[in-house]
Protein backbone atom coordinates (compact mmCIF):
# COMPACT_ATOMS: atom_id res chain seq x y z
CA UNK A 1 0.00 0.00 0.00
CA UNK A 2 1.17 3.60 -1.04
CA UNK A 3 2.76 5.36 2.01
CA UNK A 4 0.03 8.37 1.92
CA UNK A 5 -2.41 6.32 1.24
CA UNK A 6 -1.63 4.42 4.42
CA UNK A 7 -0.84 6.93 6.41
CA UNK A 8 -3.99 8.59 5.66
CA UNK A 9 -6.22 5.73 6.57
CA UNK A 10 -4.21 4.65 9.85
CA UNK A 11 -2.94 8.02 11.57
CA UNK A 12 -6.51 8.90 12.00
CA UNK A 13 -7.38 5.42 13.80
CA UNK A 14 -4.34 6.52 15.74
CA UNK A 15 -5.18 9.68 16.72
CA UNK A 16 -9.13 8.39 17.47
CA UNK A 17 -7.24 5.81 19.92
CA UNK A 18 -4.98 8.36 21.63
CA UNK A 19 -8.17 11.06 21.67
CA UNK A 20 -10.13 7.61 23.46
CA UNK A 21 -8.11 7.66 26.31
CA UNK A 22 -9.56 10.33 28.34
CA UNK A 23 -12.97 10.69 25.86
CA UNK A 24 -15.83 9.63 27.56
CA UNK A 25 -14.53 10.03 31.06
CA UNK A 26 -15.31 12.47 33.66
CA UNK A 27 -12.84 13.62 36.43
CA UNK A 28 -14.48 13.94 39.77
CA UNK A 29 -13.18 13.19 43.18
CA UNK A 30 -9.71 12.08 42.10
CA UNK A 31 -11.06 9.58 39.58
CA UNK A 32 -11.92 9.45 36.46
CA UNK A 33 -15.64 8.27 35.90
CA UNK A 34 -17.62 7.73 32.45
CA UNK A 35 -19.03 10.67 31.82
CA UNK A 36 -21.61 8.27 29.93
CA UNK A 37 -23.15 6.87 32.70
CA UNK A 38 -26.38 9.24 32.80
CA UNK A 39 -27.92 6.31 31.32
CA UNK A 40 -28.81 4.95 34.26
CA UNK A 41 -30.58 1.81 33.44
CA UNK A 42 -33.49 0.61 36.53
CA UNK A 43 -31.16 -2.59 37.26
CA UNK A 44 -27.98 -0.18 37.65
CA UNK A 45 -30.01 2.29 39.82
CA UNK A 46 -31.74 -0.25 42.23
CA UNK A 47 -27.87 -1.53 43.09
CA UNK A 48 -26.91 1.81 43.50
CA UNK A 49 -29.49 2.39 46.07
CA UNK A 50 -29.27 -0.98 47.53
CA UNK A 51 -25.54 -0.29 48.43
CA UNK A 52 -26.26 3.30 49.90
CA UNK A 53 -27.78 1.35 52.83
CA UNK A 54 -24.31 -0.12 53.73
CA UNK A 55 -21.99 -2.44 52.52
CA UNK A 56 -23.86 -5.96 50.91
CA UNK A 57 -23.04 -8.95 49.11
CA UNK A 58 -24.13 -10.39 46.31
CA UNK A 59 -27.36 -12.41 47.55
CA UNK A 60 -28.31 -9.36 49.97
CA UNK A 61 -28.03 -7.11 47.10
CA UNK A 62 -30.77 -9.58 44.91
CA UNK A 63 -33.09 -9.22 48.10
CA UNK A 64 -32.71 -5.66 48.39
CA UNK A 65 -33.35 -4.61 44.53
CA UNK A 66 -36.56 -6.99 45.01
CA UNK A 67 -38.01 -4.91 48.04
CA UNK A 68 -37.01 -1.48 46.68
CA UNK A 69 -39.01 -2.47 43.00
CA UNK A 70 -42.02 -3.77 45.28
CA UNK A 71 -41.10 -7.41 44.13
CA UNK A 72 -41.29 -6.37 40.20
CA UNK A 73 -37.30 -6.39 39.54
CA UNK A 74 -35.31 -9.72 40.56
CA UNK A 75 -32.15 -9.56 39.77
CA UNK A 76 -30.07 -12.53 38.20
CA UNK A 77 -27.12 -13.40 39.44
CA UNK A 78 -25.57 -13.12 35.82
CA UNK A 79 -27.13 -10.06 35.64
CA UNK A 80 -25.93 -8.82 39.03
CA UNK A 81 -22.54 -10.10 38.89
CA UNK A 82 -22.13 -8.06 35.02
CA UNK A 83 -23.61 -4.90 36.65
CA UNK A 84 -21.13 -5.04 39.59
CA UNK A 85 -18.34 -5.46 37.11
CA UNK A 86 -19.18 -2.42 35.45
CA UNK A 87 -19.58 -0.49 38.45
CA UNK A 88 -16.40 -1.40 39.88
CA UNK A 89 -14.39 -0.74 37.09
CA UNK A 90 -15.78 2.91 36.48
CA UNK A 91 -15.34 3.17 39.98
CA UNK A 92 -18.84 3.85 41.13
CA UNK A 93 -18.59 0.78 43.39
CA UNK A 94 -16.03 -1.04 45.79
CA UNK A 95 -15.19 -4.11 47.46
CA UNK A 96 -15.99 -3.74 51.66
CA UNK A 97 -14.92 -6.53 53.09
CA UNK A 98 -15.26 -10.09 52.50
CA UNK A 99 -16.39 -12.98 54.94
CA UNK A 100 -17.69 -16.94 55.05
CA UNK A 101 -20.96 -17.80 56.80
CA UNK A 102 -21.98 -21.06 57.27
CA UNK A 103 -19.40 -22.54 54.44
CA UNK A 104 -20.22 -20.08 51.88
CA UNK A 105 -17.95 -17.15 50.67
CA UNK A 106 -19.35 -13.50 50.48
CA UNK A 107 -17.77 -10.44 49.33
CA UNK A 108 -19.08 -6.79 50.49
CA UNK A 109 -19.64 -3.95 48.10
CA UNK A 110 -20.12 -0.30 49.10
CA UNK A 111 -20.81 2.45 47.26
CA UNK A 112 -17.85 4.88 46.36
CA UNK A 113 -17.62 8.61 46.43
CA UNK A 114 -18.18 8.95 42.68
CA UNK A 115 -21.10 6.22 43.17
CA UNK A 116 -22.69 8.14 45.83
CA UNK A 117 -22.82 11.50 43.55
CA UNK A 118 -24.05 9.79 40.43
CA UNK A 119 -26.29 8.01 42.62
CA UNK A 120 -27.48 11.66 44.11
CA UNK A 121 -27.97 13.10 40.42
CA UNK A 122 -29.54 10.77 39.43
CA UNK A 123 -32.22 10.51 42.01
CA UNK A 124 -32.31 14.12 41.54
CA UNK A 125 -33.05 14.15 38.18
CA UNK A 126 -35.64 11.11 38.24
CA UNK A 127 -37.66 13.03 41.09
CA UNK A 128 -37.53 16.09 39.45
CA UNK A 129 -39.09 14.56 36.76
CA UNK A 130 -41.98 12.66 39.00
CA UNK A 131 -42.67 15.86 40.77
CA UNK A 132 -43.31 17.77 37.59
CA UNK A 133 -44.68 14.53 36.43
CA UNK A 134 -47.64 15.10 39.70
CA UNK A 135 -47.88 18.84 38.98
CA UNK A 136 -49.32 17.72 35.69
CA UNK A 137 -51.67 15.15 36.79
CA UNK A 138 -52.99 17.21 39.53
CA UNK A 139 -53.89 19.72 37.16
CA UNK A 140 -55.65 17.34 35.09
CA UNK A 141 -56.99 16.61 38.42
CA UNK A 142 -55.82 12.43 38.09
CA UNK A 143 -53.70 12.65 41.04
CA UNK A 144 -55.56 12.33 44.27
CA UNK B 1 -23.40 -32.88 46.92
CA UNK B 2 -27.33 -31.85 45.10
CA UNK B 3 -27.99 -31.77 41.50
CA UNK B 4 -28.41 -28.02 41.41
CA UNK B 5 -24.84 -27.73 43.03
CA UNK B 6 -23.38 -30.22 40.38
CA UNK B 7 -24.95 -27.75 37.63
CA UNK B 8 -23.68 -24.40 39.16
CA UNK B 9 -20.46 -26.00 40.01
CA UNK B 10 -19.95 -27.28 35.99
CA UNK B 11 -21.25 -23.90 35.12
CA UNK B 12 -18.88 -21.72 36.16
CA UNK B 13 -16.32 -22.71 33.94
CA UNK B 14 -17.57 -20.83 31.44
CA UNK B 15 -15.64 -18.04 33.03
CA UNK B 16 -12.06 -17.65 32.33
CA UNK B 17 -9.50 -19.10 35.14
CA UNK B 18 -8.50 -15.80 36.22
CA UNK B 19 -12.16 -14.33 35.99
CA UNK B 20 -13.04 -18.04 38.56
CA UNK B 21 -10.14 -17.64 41.04
CA UNK B 22 -11.27 -14.36 41.59
CA UNK B 23 -15.41 -14.55 41.76
CA UNK B 24 -16.19 -18.16 41.19
CA UNK B 25 -16.46 -18.82 44.78
CA UNK B 26 -18.77 -15.88 45.54
CA UNK B 27 -21.06 -16.04 42.35
CA UNK B 28 -21.89 -19.87 43.25
CA UNK B 29 -22.43 -19.08 47.07
CA UNK B 30 -24.95 -16.49 45.51
CA UNK B 31 -26.56 -19.11 43.70
CA UNK B 32 -26.64 -21.07 46.04
CA UNK B 33 -28.08 -18.60 48.71
CA UNK B 34 -30.65 -17.90 46.15
CA UNK B 35 -31.63 -21.64 45.97
CA UNK B 36 -31.55 -22.22 49.86
CA UNK B 37 -33.87 -19.35 50.02
CA UNK B 38 -36.31 -21.28 47.91
CA UNK B 39 -35.57 -20.00 44.41
CA UNK B 40 -36.84 -22.64 41.76
CA UNK B 41 -34.23 -23.68 39.56
CA UNK B 42 -34.48 -21.26 36.46
CA UNK B 43 -32.73 -22.16 33.36
CA UNK B 44 -32.70 -18.26 32.65
CA UNK B 45 -30.66 -17.92 35.45
CA UNK B 46 -28.26 -20.10 33.86
CA UNK B 47 -28.24 -18.50 30.66
CA UNK B 48 -27.15 -15.47 32.65
CA UNK B 49 -24.36 -17.31 33.91
CA UNK B 50 -23.26 -18.61 30.58
CA UNK B 51 -23.95 -15.24 28.41
CA UNK B 52 -21.91 -13.39 31.17
CA UNK B 53 -18.93 -16.03 31.25
CA UNK B 54 -19.13 -15.88 27.77
CA UNK B 55 -18.95 -11.64 27.52
CA UNK B 56 -15.61 -11.97 30.39
CA UNK B 57 -13.77 -14.59 28.39
CA UNK B 58 -13.79 -12.13 24.73
CA UNK B 59 -13.17 -9.24 27.39
CA UNK B 60 -16.42 -7.64 26.43
CA UNK B 61 -18.19 -7.50 29.14
CA UNK B 62 -17.11 -3.77 30.83
CA UNK B 63 -14.49 -2.64 28.46
CA UNK B 64 -15.54 0.63 27.28
CA UNK B 65 -14.25 -0.40 23.32
CA UNK B 66 -15.56 -3.47 22.29
CA UNK B 67 -18.68 -3.17 24.64
CA UNK B 68 -19.52 -0.07 23.32
CA UNK B 69 -18.69 -0.79 19.57
CA UNK B 70 -20.67 -4.23 19.75
CA UNK B 71 -23.91 -2.39 21.40
CA UNK B 72 -23.58 -0.11 18.86
CA UNK B 73 -23.78 -2.15 16.10
CA UNK B 74 -26.30 -4.24 17.60
CA UNK B 75 -29.79 -2.91 16.30
CA UNK B 76 -28.55 -2.03 12.71
CA UNK B 77 -26.87 -5.35 12.47
CA UNK B 78 -30.45 -6.85 13.46
CA UNK B 79 -32.08 -4.16 10.96
CA UNK B 80 -29.61 -5.19 8.20
CA UNK B 81 -30.14 -9.04 8.93
CA UNK B 82 -34.21 -8.42 8.30
CA UNK B 83 -33.34 -6.01 5.39
CA UNK B 84 -31.51 -8.73 4.18
CA UNK B 85 -34.06 -11.40 5.28
CA UNK B 86 -37.06 -9.45 3.63
CA UNK B 87 -35.37 -9.11 0.51
CA UNK B 88 -34.72 -12.69 0.23
CA UNK B 89 -38.29 -13.46 1.39
CA UNK B 90 -39.76 -11.17 -1.31
CA UNK B 91 -37.75 -11.64 -4.26
CA UNK B 92 -37.66 -15.32 -3.80
CA UNK B 93 -38.21 -18.11 -1.87
CA UNK B 94 -41.59 -16.29 -1.36
CA UNK B 95 -42.72 -16.93 -4.89
CA UNK B 96 -45.27 -19.57 -5.08
CA UNK B 97 -43.57 -22.83 -6.67
CA UNK B 98 -46.18 -22.60 -9.68
CA UNK B 99 -44.45 -19.35 -10.63
CA UNK B 100 -41.10 -20.60 -10.25
CA UNK B 101 -42.18 -23.83 -12.22
CA UNK B 102 -43.63 -21.87 -14.60
CA UNK B 103 -40.39 -19.96 -15.09
CA UNK B 104 -38.07 -22.66 -15.10
CA UNK B 105 -37.74 -24.90 -17.99
CA UNK B 106 -37.38 -28.44 -16.33
CA UNK B 107 -39.55 -29.81 -13.79
CA UNK B 108 -38.28 -29.43 -10.06
CA UNK B 109 -39.62 -30.79 -7.07
CA UNK B 110 -40.60 -29.25 -4.08
CA UNK B 111 -38.96 -28.82 -0.82
CA UNK B 112 -40.76 -26.71 1.58
CA UNK B 113 -44.50 -26.67 0.97
CA UNK B 114 -45.49 -24.34 -0.87
CA UNK B 115 -41.89 -22.66 -0.99
CA UNK B 116 -38.79 -23.82 -2.97
CA UNK B 117 -36.60 -23.80 0.99
CA UNK B 118 -37.76 -23.21 4.37
CA UNK B 119 -36.40 -19.70 4.11
CA UNK B 120 -39.57 -17.91 4.20
CA UNK B 121 -40.04 -18.91 7.90
CA UNK B 122 -36.88 -18.19 9.04
CA UNK B 123 -36.96 -14.44 7.43
CA UNK B 124 -40.28 -14.15 8.78
CA UNK B 125 -39.04 -14.48 12.18
CA UNK B 126 -35.78 -12.23 11.46
CA UNK B 127 -38.16 -9.30 10.75
CA UNK B 128 -40.39 -9.96 12.96
CA UNK B 129 -37.45 -9.97 16.16
CA UNK B 130 -35.71 -7.13 14.90
CA UNK B 131 -39.44 -5.28 14.99
CA UNK B 132 -39.68 -6.22 18.87
CA UNK B 133 -36.06 -5.64 19.20
CA UNK B 134 -36.29 -1.74 17.79
CA UNK B 135 -39.85 -1.28 19.40
CA UNK B 136 -38.54 -3.24 23.22
CA UNK B 137 -34.91 -2.71 23.50
CA UNK B 138 -34.81 -4.75 26.65
CA UNK B 139 -35.55 -7.98 24.51
CA UNK B 140 -32.56 -6.94 22.02
CA UNK B 141 -30.68 -10.34 23.46
CA UNK B 142 -33.26 -12.68 23.48
CA UNK B 143 -34.08 -11.82 19.67
CA UNK B 144 -30.32 -12.21 18.74
CA UNK B 145 -30.10 -15.75 20.10
CA UNK B 146 -33.18 -16.94 18.82
CA UNK B 147 -32.13 -15.37 14.97
CA UNK B 148 -28.89 -17.07 15.42
CA UNK B 149 -29.90 -20.65 16.71
CA UNK B 150 -32.80 -20.58 14.43
CA UNK B 151 -30.14 -19.91 11.30
CA UNK B 152 -27.90 -22.15 12.55
CA UNK B 153 -30.87 -24.94 12.88
CA UNK B 154 -31.75 -24.18 8.91
CA UNK B 155 -28.12 -24.72 7.87
CA UNK B 156 -28.21 -27.60 9.80
CA UNK B 157 -30.90 -29.50 9.60
CA UNK B 158 -32.90 -27.77 6.60
CA UNK B 159 -31.38 -30.46 4.71
CA UNK B 160 -32.15 -29.69 0.54
CA UNK B 161 -34.81 -27.24 1.79
CA UNK B 162 -32.19 -24.70 2.96
CA UNK B 163 -31.21 -21.72 1.53
CA UNK B 164 -27.79 -21.17 0.41
CA UNK B 165 -25.18 -21.15 3.06
CA UNK B 166 -24.02 -17.60 1.74
CA UNK B 167 -27.50 -15.75 3.46
CA UNK B 168 -27.50 -17.98 5.89
CA UNK B 169 -23.60 -17.40 6.96
CA UNK B 170 -24.80 -13.11 6.75
CA UNK B 171 -27.55 -13.76 8.25
CA UNK B 172 -25.95 -15.24 11.40
CA UNK B 173 -22.81 -12.63 11.29
CA UNK B 174 -25.59 -9.73 11.58
CA UNK B 175 -26.67 -10.84 14.99
CA UNK B 176 -23.83 -11.53 16.31
CA UNK B 177 -23.83 -7.97 17.77
CA UNK B 178 -26.61 -7.82 18.95
CA UNK B 179 -26.20 -11.33 20.87
CA UNK B 180 -22.98 -10.58 22.62
CA UNK B 181 -23.96 -6.36 23.26
CA UNK B 182 -23.57 -5.95 27.03
CA UNK B 183 -26.22 -2.86 27.23
CA UNK B 184 -29.18 -2.37 25.54
CA UNK B 185 -29.80 0.69 26.26
CA UNK B 186 -29.26 2.92 23.22
CA UNK B 187 -29.41 6.94 22.36
CA UNK B 188 -32.92 7.56 19.96
CA UNK B 189 -30.91 8.49 17.03
CA UNK B 190 -29.89 4.92 16.86
CA UNK B 191 -33.06 3.86 15.73
CA UNK B 192 -33.04 5.53 12.20
CA UNK B 193 -29.76 4.78 11.73
CA UNK B 194 -30.65 1.55 12.05
CA UNK B 195 -33.18 1.35 9.67
CA UNK B 196 -31.55 3.43 7.11
CA UNK B 197 -28.96 0.49 7.39
CA UNK B 198 -31.88 -2.36 7.12
CA UNK B 199 -33.26 -0.38 3.99
CA UNK B 200 -30.14 0.43 2.77
CA UNK B 201 -29.18 -3.23 2.44
CA UNK B 202 -32.71 -3.97 0.68
CA UNK B 203 -31.99 -1.28 -1.71
CA UNK B 204 -28.32 -2.56 -2.74
CA UNK B 205 -28.68 -6.32 -3.05
CA UNK B 206 -31.77 -6.48 -5.95
CA UNK B 207 -29.30 -3.81 -7.86
CA UNK B 208 -26.57 -5.65 -7.52
CA UNK B 209 -28.19 -9.00 -8.74
CA UNK B 210 -29.52 -7.24 -11.73
CA UNK B 211 -25.86 -6.42 -12.52
CA UNK B 212 -24.10 -9.44 -11.70
CA UNK B 213 -23.01 -11.47 -14.50
CA UNK B 214 -25.00 -14.81 -15.54
CA UNK B 215 -28.02 -13.74 -13.60
CA UNK B 216 -29.43 -13.20 -17.02
CA UNK B 217 -32.42 -11.07 -15.25
CA UNK B 218 -33.73 -14.41 -14.39
CA UNK B 219 -35.56 -14.23 -10.98
CA UNK B 220 -34.13 -13.49 -7.53
CA UNK B 221 -34.14 -16.50 -6.16
CA UNK B 222 -31.53 -17.98 -3.82
CA UNK B 223 -31.27 -21.21 -5.44
CA UNK B 224 -30.17 -18.95 -8.99
CA UNK B 225 -29.08 -15.98 -7.80
CA UNK B 226 -25.38 -15.94 -8.19
CA UNK B 227 -23.77 -15.54 -4.56
CA UNK B 228 -20.28 -15.87 -6.80
CA UNK B 229 -20.84 -13.60 -8.92
CA UNK B 230 -22.25 -10.70 -6.59
CA UNK B 231 -19.42 -11.34 -4.21
CA UNK B 232 -16.62 -11.15 -6.69
CA UNK B 233 -17.92 -8.26 -8.70
CA UNK B 234 -20.41 -6.17 -6.51
CA UNK B 235 -19.61 -6.54 -2.83
CA UNK B 236 -16.25 -4.76 -2.70
CA UNK B 237 -17.98 -1.68 -4.17
CA UNK B 238 -20.12 -1.59 -0.63
CA UNK B 239 -17.24 -2.42 1.49
CA UNK B 240 -14.97 0.13 -0.12
CA UNK B 241 -17.74 2.96 0.66
CA UNK B 242 -18.43 1.74 4.25
CA UNK B 243 -14.56 2.54 4.23
CA UNK B 244 -14.18 5.73 3.19
CA UNK B 245 -17.43 6.25 5.85
CA UNK B 246 -15.39 4.47 8.46
CA UNK B 247 -12.21 6.99 7.83
CA UNK B 248 -14.44 10.03 7.88
CA UNK B 249 -16.00 8.97 11.20
CA UNK B 250 -12.81 8.36 12.53
CA UNK B 251 -11.64 11.66 11.11
CA UNK B 252 -14.39 13.85 12.81
CA UNK B 253 -13.62 11.27 16.52
CA UNK B 254 -16.32 9.29 16.49
CA UNK B 255 -14.03 5.89 16.94
CA UNK B 256 -16.72 4.09 18.09
CA UNK B 257 -19.14 4.89 15.51
CA UNK B 258 -16.17 3.70 13.20
CA UNK B 259 -15.67 0.67 15.01
CA UNK B 260 -19.29 -0.63 14.61
CA UNK B 261 -19.07 0.40 11.19
CA UNK B 262 -15.97 -2.24 10.60
CA UNK B 263 -18.05 -4.56 12.45
CA UNK B 264 -21.12 -4.69 10.35
CA UNK B 265 -19.04 -4.42 7.52
CA UNK B 266 -17.13 -7.35 8.47
CA UNK B 267 -20.00 -10.21 6.88
CA UNK B 268 -19.56 -8.80 3.41
CA UNK B 269 -16.30 -8.25 3.36
CA UNK B 270 -15.94 -11.85 4.24
CA UNK B 271 -18.21 -12.86 1.38
CA UNK B 272 -16.61 -10.56 -0.62
CA UNK B 273 -13.10 -12.37 0.47
CA UNK B 274 -14.58 -15.67 -0.41
CA UNK B 275 -14.90 -14.70 -4.08
CA UNK B 276 -11.41 -15.51 -3.90
CA UNK B 277 -12.06 -19.44 -3.89
CA UNK B 278 -11.06 -21.69 -6.65
CA UNK B 279 -14.46 -22.92 -7.51
CA UNK B 280 -15.47 -19.00 -7.99
CA UNK B 281 -12.74 -18.20 -9.57
CA UNK B 282 -13.02 -20.63 -12.68
CA UNK B 283 -15.96 -18.89 -13.61
CA UNK B 284 -14.72 -15.48 -13.55
CA UNK B 285 -11.28 -15.57 -13.45
CA UNK B 286 -8.50 -13.70 -11.20
CA UNK B 287 -10.02 -10.18 -9.93
CA UNK B 288 -8.27 -7.05 -7.95
CA UNK B 289 -11.24 -6.86 -6.22
CA UNK B 290 -11.75 -9.40 -3.79
CA UNK B 291 -7.97 -9.35 -3.17
CA UNK B 292 -8.37 -5.54 -2.40
CA UNK B 293 -11.65 -6.83 -0.31
CA UNK B 294 -9.28 -9.62 1.49
CA UNK B 295 -6.91 -6.79 2.16
CA UNK B 296 -9.81 -4.43 3.47
CA UNK B 297 -10.79 -7.02 5.65
CA UNK B 298 -7.77 -7.77 7.16
CA UNK B 299 -6.83 -4.25 7.27
CA UNK B 300 -10.26 -3.69 9.30
CA UNK B 301 -10.07 -6.73 11.72
CA UNK B 302 -6.42 -5.12 12.68
CA UNK B 303 -7.93 -1.87 13.77
CA UNK B 304 -10.69 -3.32 15.40
CA UNK B 305 -8.44 -5.62 17.53
CA UNK B 306 -6.02 -3.32 18.15
CA UNK B 307 -8.37 -0.89 19.84
CA UNK B 308 -10.22 -3.48 21.43
CA UNK B 309 -6.52 -4.71 23.14
CA UNK B 310 -5.63 -1.23 23.65
CA UNK B 311 -8.95 -0.63 25.79
CA UNK B 312 -8.93 -3.74 27.44
CA UNK B 313 -5.26 -3.08 28.61
CA UNK B 314 -6.00 0.45 29.49
CA UNK B 315 -8.79 -0.72 31.57
CA UNK B 316 -6.82 -3.02 33.87
CA UNK B 317 -4.43 -0.54 34.32
CA UNK B 318 -4.88 1.88 37.60
CA UNK B 319 -6.19 5.03 36.57
CA UNK B 320 -3.82 8.01 37.80
CA UNK B 321 -4.37 10.88 39.13
CA UNK B 322 -3.68 13.66 36.99
CA UNK B 323 -0.71 16.34 38.81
Amino acid sequence: MDVTLATLVWAPAICAIQRSAHSGLLYTDHRYIKSDVDEVREPTFLVLTALAGGPLHGYAIIQEAEQLSKGRVRLRAGTLYATLDRLSADGLVEEAGEETVDGRFRRYYRLSKPGTALLAAESSRRMAVSKEAIRRLRVLGAWA
Amino acid sequence: MTNRERIYSRLLTVYPRWYRERRGEEINSTLLEVAAAGGRFSWLEVAAIAVHGLRVRLGIGYERFAGDVLSLAALPGLMMGAGLALTLGILGDWLPHTTILAAHPAPIALQFGPFWTIGPVLYVLWVAGATVAAVRPRYEHAVAWVCLVATLATRLFGGLARPPTSPLLLLGLLGVPAALAPRTTRPRRQLPISLLSGVTVMAFIPVSDANAPFSGGYFFHPLYWNWGGVAVTEFPYLTGAALFLAVGMLFLGHWRGAGAVGLLMGPWLLQSSLGLRPSVLQWYGPSALPIVSAAVCSAVAVLLVTCWVVDVRRSRIPLIEPS
